[in-house]
């Protein structure tokens, strides 16, 4: 939303406009709707494995949804000063709902059947190797050539042994709500320059469910692998993975609620130059945010987490406390009026991401802050109708060891229309 | 109000020190719709 502006819907923007709109009790109740597909492409050699799609590339289709994002504006006018209320949900907004999971998962699950094999062979090497070297003796080779051609000829069949193929059922749904309530007061400095001093406090509530489970592994030979069961004990490649984890159950399962408060303080100006011009800057400082996770994982899931393949489950741990700062914000906008039935609106806002700490002190991924460039134009058609245009331009500086599947940006530009009618101004002056 | 991102490609070794490279093609798609009322009392 463009800083110049002076209007009750702009307070959010431009807090210190609102000394400007006329004394009395002003009241602004609004909606959002929001429909958002993220799709995720993720390519890696092991999905090649996988029996029931067996491409390097998987797709991970995600739907986020927010029916209903209210917000309301209050303000209260006297000749020189104002008081103001804004509450909205300033983050997230909704859930979303990854029903085949995420890359990030499935990579784990990709990742057994060779961790399953390189156990098998070493337990399944020592056995062939010594039979193997003694058939090559008999059949006349010489024992330095048998012994090099029995350490190959071993490898070669325990790695067969092992699991080369896997199936697995994945889900992750996410949910998050930044609620922000905002309080301050405007004073006219000047007749046409005025300063506002606020406050906001912000209450986010998220959660997380992840599920990996009904994994099966399978070899290709099926005969190779039957002849050399009873070297293994015959156990079931599934088995083998649950006592390499002191017979945990494999499937991994998470439920993950975080709850956190911050404060910031803000500060903005408006200066209206004439009755052309109108200028506006408002400085939001960063909102310290510490998510306190209460989460239960499956055994599974707490072990995996404590490993390099795990460690995108880390961060879901229980009792674990997660750093999320919402950045400080410097915006500034600049409204011009040629005639007064037109207002041109153009804003730069800097989100201050590498000052704005997140876990694991992710902040140091963050090359550049965040830039964003709008203009805007509003129109009044008659008394009873005024429409409007907009372009935003949002320019994240990441870098990739920021981006993960479970939280990623991306740059990209916004056009907006609306339509406004104004009834009561129409309808009592006729 | 319709966004229109970027696509991003991203190829990170997963897990690290496994010399296995998982490469994310990011995509998204925005539709937002509001409504609003003003009141002056």
């Amino acid at each position: 939303m463009p800083e110049g502006q002076i209007t009750l819907t702009s307070i959010y923007a431009n807090p210190a406009g609102g000394a400007f709109l006329s004394k009395g009790w002003h009241l602004s109740l609004n909606s959002q709707t929001a429909f958002q597909e993220r799709n995720i492409d993720t390519t890696f050699p092991l999905f090649k494995a996988n029996t029931n799609d067996p491409e390097e590339t998987h797709r991970f289709e995600g739907n986020a949804t927010a029916p209903i994002v209210p917000s309301f504006t209050v303000s209260f006018n006297r000749e020189k000063w104002s008081l103001s209320a804004h509450f909205a949900v300033t983050g997230g907004g909704g859930k979303c709902e990854f029903n085949e999971g995420l890359g990030s998962f499935e990579s784990i699950g990709a990742s057994i059947p060779s961790a399953v094999t390189k156990g098998i062979v070493a337990k399944l090497q020592p056995i062939l190797q010594p039979a193997i070297k003694q058939q090559l003796i008999n059949a006349g080779i010489s024992e330095t050539d048998a012994s090099k051609m029995a350490a190959a000829k071993a490898l070669q069949m325990a790695t067969e042994a092992g699991p080369d193929c896997y199936s697995m059922r994945s889900s992750m749904k996410g949910r998050s709500y930044y609620f922000g309530l905002q309080l301050g007061g405007t004073y006219k400095i000047l007749d046409n320059l005025s300063a506002y001093v606020g406050v906001r406090g912000v209450y986010a509530t998220c959660s997380y469910s992840g599920f990996v489970g009904d994994l099966q592994l399978y070899n290709s030979n099926a005969d190779m692998a039957t002849a050399l069961a009873p070297e293994y004990g015959g156990t079931p490649y599934v088995d083998l993975v649950r006592q390499s984890y002191g017979n945990a159950d494999p499937t991994i399962t998470l439920n993950c609620d975080q709850t956190g408060f911050g404060v910031s303080p803000i500060i903005g100006i408006d200066w209206e130059i004439n009755k052309h011009w109108n200028v506006a800057a408002k400085y939001e400082f960063r909102t310290r945010m510490n998510l306190k996770n209460s989460s239960q994982m499956s055994v599974m899931a707490e072990m995996l987490a404590n490993t390099d393949a795990g460690k995108a489950l880390r961060q879901f741990k229980d009792g674990e406390r997660v750093r999320e700062d919402v950045p400080a914000l410097l915006a500034l906008g600049v409204q011009y009026s040629p005639i007064e039935k037109v207002r041109l609106d153009a804003a730069y806002h800097q989100f201050f991401d590498k000052d704005s700490k997140k876990w694991e002190d992710k902040q140091k991924y963050v090359k550049n802050n965040t830039h964003e460039f709008i203009v805007g134009a509003e129109y009044d058609v008659c008394k009873l109708i005024t429409v409007s245009a907009s372009y935003e331009y949002t320019r994240y500086g990441l870098t990739d060891d920021f981006m993960s599947d479970l939280s990623f940006n991306l740059s990209n530009y916004m056009i907006g229309g609306g339509v406004r009618i104004h009834p009561s101004k129409y309808f009592i002056q006729h | 109000m319709c966004t229109f991102y970027n696509s991003r490609n991203v190829t990170q070794e997963q897990p690290a020190g496994s010399g296995l490279f998982k490469t994310d093609h990011y995509d998204r798609k925005n539709h937002t719709f509001g409504i609003g009322f003003n009141f002056y009392l």
